[in-house]
Order: C-alpha cells, then structure tokens, then sequence
C-alpha cells in the first residue's frame, strides 16, 4: 500500500520538476525503511513451513509463547539415532520478527547436533536479521522454541529407553 | 490446512484457559499477598504466594503451563495491574530524566507513551522497557543483555528463570555502560525511587 503509494509519487515525479523527484526519492527511502531485507525475506518466503507428528518418537514439538500475546511458535525437530537433526519445521502465529526468527532457527538446527543447537542464542538471531530493540523478544522466542523441542524430544526418548529396557527384561525373563 | 485448523482450535483453547487457569481462588490470594507486601509485611507476603494451591488449581495450571503464559501474574486483576505497572514506569521515566540530564550523551534522551517507555543513549544502545498487559509482565529489551520480562511480586519485578529484579539488573546495567553512578532503590520516606534526593522528599520533611 505505502510502496505503491511511493511509486506512484515516484512516476508522477519523474515528469515533472528535479525537485519533486529528489522529494519521491526520499520520501520512498522513509516508506521502505523499516525492517531489515533478511526479515522481509524470510517474512515473505518462510522456510520450512508445516508439522511433523507429535507422537512420533524421533519427533521433538517445542510450543511457546502466550496466545493472548499474539505470539505463539511452534517448532519441531527430527532427531536420528545419532542425535543429529535431520529436519525440523515450524509453525507461528506472530508479527514479521517472529515468524523470521522460527525460520531462521529452522534452517540453522537442521544438520546439527541436539547439543549443537541449545548453543544458539537469541542474540544471533537477532544480529543475523538486525531486529530492532523492541523486537529482540521474538528472537528469545525462537530460542526458547529450540530449547523446548529438543527437552521434549529428550523426555520422549528417556521414557522410550525405559519402556524398551523393560520389554527386554521382561523377555529376559520369559 | 487440517493442521492449521487443529492449532487454531488449540490457541482458541488456551486462550480461554490462560486468564482465567488459577481461578479465582488464585486471585483473592494473590489480592491478599499484595496487600501484605504494600503493608510492609514481605514474609507474610511471600508465605502466602508460596502455599500450595488446591488440587483443581494446580491441575488446570499444568495445562497452561505447556504454552508458558506467564504463571505468577495470570490472576492479576488487570486494573490493579495497569496501577503498579503505571507507577513504575513513572516513577523509572522520572529518575531516568535526571540522569539522562546529568549525561553528556549525543542523542541521549528518555520518552514514554502508551505504554512504551524508551530510552535512548546514542552509541551505547537503546533500551526498551514496555508493559505487556496480556500476560501481566513489563518487557524490558537491553542492548546489553538481551530481551528479559518481568513478572511483579511480591514488591518488585522479578523474572522468574533467574530470580533478578528489574530496577536492581537496569541500575547496574546502567551504571556500567555510562559510568555514573545510578541507584534505582526507592526513597526510605516516600517510597519513589530517589527522585526526591532525600532533602527534598515532603515525607521526609514531615518527620
């Protein structure tokens, strides 16, 4: 709306007076100021979009935020036997930053270790798409949906190991 | 566009459990344990908001728990906390004109509205510092530590993972960063946060 707005002040000034076009070209500058171009983008192009199954073992679901907010993310992790991430995915209800932070922290777990990952901070999210100070908590956001994938995931897999360790035992026995 | 529907059919469900999760039992005890903390009573206060909450509370409040909506400040009447969260931030908007007035910083200056209070200090960063009326928190995002929120009780803002306060981390903080000296405890006589600068304090005067 406000770029179109922009560009058309901008075609209107291209026919007339150099000052009026000094006028567009700044005016447009104000206009598209604002988020950083890696926000937009990812804004605008998300990656990684979508769901795993919950109940899947290897699955882990971190689910943070407050829906009263406004805010809510949901990132998921697929995690192989080596504890590698295979993939993940995510899905957020928000403003721009937060939905381009749960990208971004989609794409930078995938091929790491489940360790790797609790060592990504909210800060580098925030430095890698230059959020501003008041959106810094979106960035905290998708740091905690990490952490909470992957402490989902660990309890799932402890109350697995404890289940197979069972059967085994009970097999033992038989 | 199934799994869209289910999430939106989970929010929809949360959002009706998170105000009202700790029901109003929570909220009478939460009302009493403020008011013990205004009346100087702290340990009295904070026994109070560490007694177990009956079984039904306590079921409903691990629902909730799952999307990690704020849990001490849910049942906080939203009046009374626009009170305490107002003063504060007056308060805090006061003190920090002066001492951005005693700075000599480029493009140093402190503003609020609607809620907001920012304050700026040129090279060394912004900070912001806003209510967040949903969740009954204050947000404050610091160019040095990062984004923390802050939950009130009893007496301070408190962020729970680590068991700091608001005005005790900004005062360091702000120390460090400018080099002069900030003290952000309140006046012993008035109870603001040393605007009054002791001699002036009409409390203080009084006795």
């Amino acid at each position: 709306m406000l770029a179109r707005a922009a560009s058309s002040l901008l075609a209107q000034a291209s026919t007339s007076a150099p000052l009026a076009q000094d006028f567009a070209r700044a005016a447009t500058g104000v206009l598209l100021r604002g988020y950083h171009k890696n926000v937009v983008d990812h804004y605008e192009k998300p990656r990684n979009v979508g769901s795993f199954d919950k109940n899947d073992p290897t699955v882990g679901t971190g689910l943070v935020g407050a829906p009263a907010c406004g805010d809510v993310m949901k990132l998921q992790i697929k995690v192989d036997e080596d504890g590698n991430i295979v993939d993940s995915c995510f899905k957020t209800f928000g403003c721009g930053s937060a939905i381009a932070s749960s990208s971004v922290a989609t794409e930078w777990v995938k091929g790491k270790a489940v360790d790797e990952v609790l060592t990504i901070k909210n800060s580098d999210i925030a430095k890698h798409l230059s959020l501003p100070p008041v959106k810094l908590h979106c960035s905290m956001l998708a740091e905690d949906a990490i952490k909470a994938a992957v402490k989902d995931w660990r309890e799932k897999k402890a109350k697995n190991g404890g289940q197979q360790q069972q059967q085994q035992a009970s097999a033992a026995s038989a | 566009m199934r799994g869209l529907a289910q999430l939106r059919a989970l929010l929809q469900a949360a959002a009706k459990q998170g105000p009202c999760s700790s029901g109003a039992w929570q909220t009478l005890q939460r009302a009493a344990a403020v008011t013990l903390a205004r009346g100087g009573l702290l340990e009295q206060a904070a026994a109070a908001i560490q007694r177990p909450l009956p079984r039904a509370a306590q079921q409903r409040r691990h629902a909730s728990d799952e999307l990690q909506t704020s849990h001490a400040a849910a049942a906080m009447p939203e009046g009374y906390y626009h009170k305490i969260v107002d003063q504060t931030l007056d308060d805090l908007l006061e003190r920090l004109e002066y001492f951005i007035e005693d700075l000599d910083i480029v493009d140093g200056d402190v503003e609020y509205s609607q809620g907001v209070l920012t304050l700026r200090l040129g090279d060394l960063g912004t900070y912001v510092i806003n209510k967040q009326t949903p969740n009954r928190q204050i947000w404050m995002s610091s160019p040095r530590s990062g984004p923390v929120r802050y939950d009130w009780g009893p007496g301070k803002w408190v962020y729970h993972r680590d068991g700091h306060d608001l005005h005790t981390r900004l005062a360091q903080e702000l120390t460090q960063l400018t080099g002069q000296e900030l003290d952000l405890n309140p006046c012993l006589a008035c109870g603001k946060l040393a605007t009054c600068q002791g001699e002036q304090c009409e409390n203080g005067m009084r006795d």
